[in-house]
């Protein structure tokens, strides 16, 4: 399902970087914390993803 | 002092830019071609480091345990006599965990971005009142007090749920805050009068029925359970206030000069509107408006091959780092069509700008609607008249004299 994608819900700050480059994959929980969109299957290959764990200010997402 | 000690003493840290001052000061990029990180001399004669590249600039944002925000930390570096003097005041951006992430968690939710795109039409309708007011107005007209100041103030009413006769109390507080001739007494008489504002505010919404803004909730949600004071309160929206305002105002102002510059570049946003959304990410990185943040190292570490020692301040330099040429390919050139690659013009790490999906909601409504509005728009002096701000936290234009009607 994650696709070797790393999340770190405590890590987070809530920036929303990653749902802004790729909206279709991250979404953001009530209190702004990152989620991934429900059912979503997330692609290794997928240069948007890959935006979203460079950009993360935080390290919340990586890689595995 | 001996030859020896002059030759020892690391270069002096100037901001002085060059023809273009959209550019960065031309020194930054000779530095950073030598290396990612540099000892330089601050105004009062104490050393302190540069951070340069997009790789240390981005190292030292990440590292929060070493690298710390509070600007009492000994070594933390100023970069003039009236930054010297506000040390006192205690913002967001310049406290470190765990203050910091219970103050950010506490209006977190509030900037979470689908919530924020959710005031894009009432944005819409507000700018188009402004815009309408200065077709009426005398030319020139001042596109900074007429337009870029007044688009984040009316913002901030929106988001406050206070009325939007309010943006003009705060823009006239926060000119005097910002206006680098402002006597210190002047800045400290504008920051009373503010949070006198936001005390009154907590204050009324801790009595009446609650209601659907950010004040009141912070309110419901810190206040009355106890997590923080009203003057706490009151204290995280004045800075929500003085973060978003001059960072927003300078950015509609230098990219309004960064396109009229690029006439066939804004004519390609004109015909393919869908382009703004790149552009509002190349114009935050090309633009770079946050120059500088500062952090003091309270522990050894090695940054890209340097040890910075405790007790050593460290001025990291946004706006050399989104000009660095082995991330930013042709880095010193404007282009609406460059790749999307994360910049740091929002900072990096723990402090990344909290507002930033409000910054680019409203480039991405204040922009295209002023270009649609006035095709004809120009500047009603040459750029060399104008006068900027180089050697701020924030850069900026004073004023921005425009003709907006044939």
């Amino acid at each position: 399902m994650t696709g070797g994608l790393g999340l770190d819900r405590e890590v987070c700050i809530g920036s929303g970087n990653c749902v802004r480059v790729a909206e279709r994959v991250f979404d953001q929980d009530d209190d702004g914390r990152v989620m991934l969109v429900p059912g979503i299957a997330v692609d290794r290959d997928d240069d948007d993803v890959d935006l979203a764990v460079a950009g993360c200010p935080v390290g919340a997402l990586w890689w595995e | 002092m001996t030859p020896t000690d002059t030759a020892a003493r690391p270069d002096p840290l100037t901001f002085t830019r060059g023809a273009d001052k959209l550019d960065p000061p031309d020194h930054f990029g000779r530095w950073r071609s030598e290396s990612p990180l540099r000892r330089i001399t601050l105004w009062n004669g104490d050393p302190a480091w540069v951070a340069l590249s997009y790789e240390a600039v981005r190292t030292v944002f990440k590292d929060k345990d070493r690298f710390r925000s509070l600007p009492t930390t000994p070594g933390f570096p100023t970069i003039n006599q009236a930054d010297s003097a506000s040390k006192g005041a205690l913002l967001l951006p310049m406290l470190d965990p765990p203050v910091h992430t219970a103050l950010r968690e506490a209006v977190l939710r509030e900037f979470i971005l689908k919530r924020i795109e959710a005031l894009r039409t009432r944005t819409e309708t507000f700018v188009a009142e402004l815009l309408d007011t200065m077709a009426g107005a005398d030319q020139p007209v001042d596109l900074i007090t007429s337009y870029a100041a007044a688009v984040p103030a009316r913002f901030t009413c929106l988001l406050l749920g206070v009325p939007q006769t309010d943006a003009g109390f705060f823009t006239q507080c926060l000119d005097v805050r910002f206006t680098p001739s402002s006597s210190s007494d002047a800045v400290y008489g504008a920051d009373d009068k503010l949070r006198q504002y936001f005390r009154e505010l907590v204050a009324e919404r801790s009595g009446g029925a609650p209601r659907d803004d950010l004040s009141s909730r912070l309110v419901t949600d810190s206040v009355l359970t106890g997590k923080l004071s009203a003057e706490d309160a009151a204290a995280l929206l004045h800075v929500l206030l003085i973060g978003g305002f001059d960072t927003t105002k300078q950015m509609i102002a230098l990219s309004t000069m960064t396109l009229l510059d690029r006439p066939e570049q804004l004519d390609e946003l004109r015909s393919e509107p869908s382009l703004w959304r790149i552009a509002v990410q190349e114009l935050l990185r090309y633009v770079s408006v946050v120059q500088i943040e500062r952090r003091a190292c309270v522990e050894d570490a090695e940054v890209c091959g340097h040890v910075i020692r405790a007790g050593e301040g460290v001025l990291v330099l946004l706006g050399s780092a989104n000009r660095d040429p082995s991330v930013f390919p042709d880095a010193d050139r404007f282009d609406i069509h460059r790749r999307d690659v994360p910049h740091v013009a929002f900072g990096f790490g723990i402090h990344q700008c909290l507002g930033q999906p409000v910054a680019r909601l409203l480039m991405a409504v204040a922009l295209p609607a002023l270009f649609t509005r006035y095709p004809k728009l120009r500047l009603a002096v040459p750029v060399e008249q104008l006068r900027f701000r180089e050697d701020r936290s924030i850069f900026g234009v004073q004023e921005l004299p425009v003709v907006v009607t044939p």
